[in-house]
């Protein structure tokens, strides 16, 4: 068998494997209103969205492809830092398919007249999670 | 019956810098018994052989051969899995977060 040589995998890679940046030209508050917003979530996210903004409030993101997005805050400092857990659930041939939940955290810092943005997304604790099995039966 | 399917096996096992250290190793000398991994990394036999069954439920590692000469190798294709993972999430960012500018910027 030939030798493969894999790509470094270093802490930041593991611990925040998707990690993506955008300033944009809107104040914290309207931002943070648009990540919080039922309605403005569903103009720009693109799905029916529920986000109980309260540390173990639950978020809820419906597309109108059937997909469906469930979790819990974990962490809230309107308006500034948003995270939840999330996990998605769909139906496949085979039944109910539920993916890994990941942890995606929001962070607006005021820059200048503008907003930065940084959003990162990556896998969750794996032991089972009570609360998050809760919410999904929600 | 749900199934659970995606990468957090694979990123949560390659969280331990030694663990990376042992995918290296495999990467680039082929299968390797735990002797030969103990002998080349600061750990004690019996931390490296923990290390080993973490990586082989992940399913990043594979044993082979008997007891007394069991030899571990790397089974690539959850890594690939994950890399997948994180190019497609990471796609569906960008899309949202496209979208997310121009809602917010909608009125300038």
């Amino acid at each position: 068998m030939a030798t493969r040589r894999l790509p470094t995998y270093g802490e930041d890679l593991v611990d925040e494997p998707i990690r993506r940046e955008i300033v944009v030209d809107a104040s914290q508050e309207v931002v943070w209103d648009a990540l919080t917003d039922p309605d403005q979530l569903a103009a720009w996210f693109g799905a029916e969205a529920k986000v109980d903004l309260r540390v173990g409030g639950a978020v809820r993101f419906r597309s109108p492809e059937g997909t469906e997005r469930r979790g819990l805050v974990v962490d809230v400092d309107p308006p500034h830092r948003l995270a939840f857990r999330w996990r998605e659930l769909r139906f496949s041939g085979s039944g109910l398919v539920v993916n890994d939940a990941t942890v995606v955290a929001f962070t607006l810092d005021v820059v200048g007249e503008r907003t930065r943005v940084t959003v990162t997304e990556s896998p969750g604790v794996l032991a089972a999670d009570p609360p998050l099995a809760m919410a999904e039966n929600a | 019956m749900a199934e659970s399917t995606g990468p957090g096996a694979v990123f949560s096992a390659l969280s331990d810098p030694t663990r990376r250290e042992v995918i290296r190793r495999l990467s680039e000398d082929g299968p390797t018994t735990l002797v030969e991994l103990a002998a080349e990394l600061p750990v004690t036999r019996q931390a490296v052989s923990k290390h080993l069954v973490v990586l082989e439920e992940a399913g990043l590692v594979q044993a082979s051969g008997d007891t007394r000469r069991r030899s571990y190798s790397l089974t690539p294709r959850p890594l690939t899995d994950a890399m997948d993972w994180m190019v497609d999430v990471g796609a569906e960012w960008d899309e949202r977060l496209d979208a997310l500018r121009r809602h917010v910027e909608r009125d300038r």
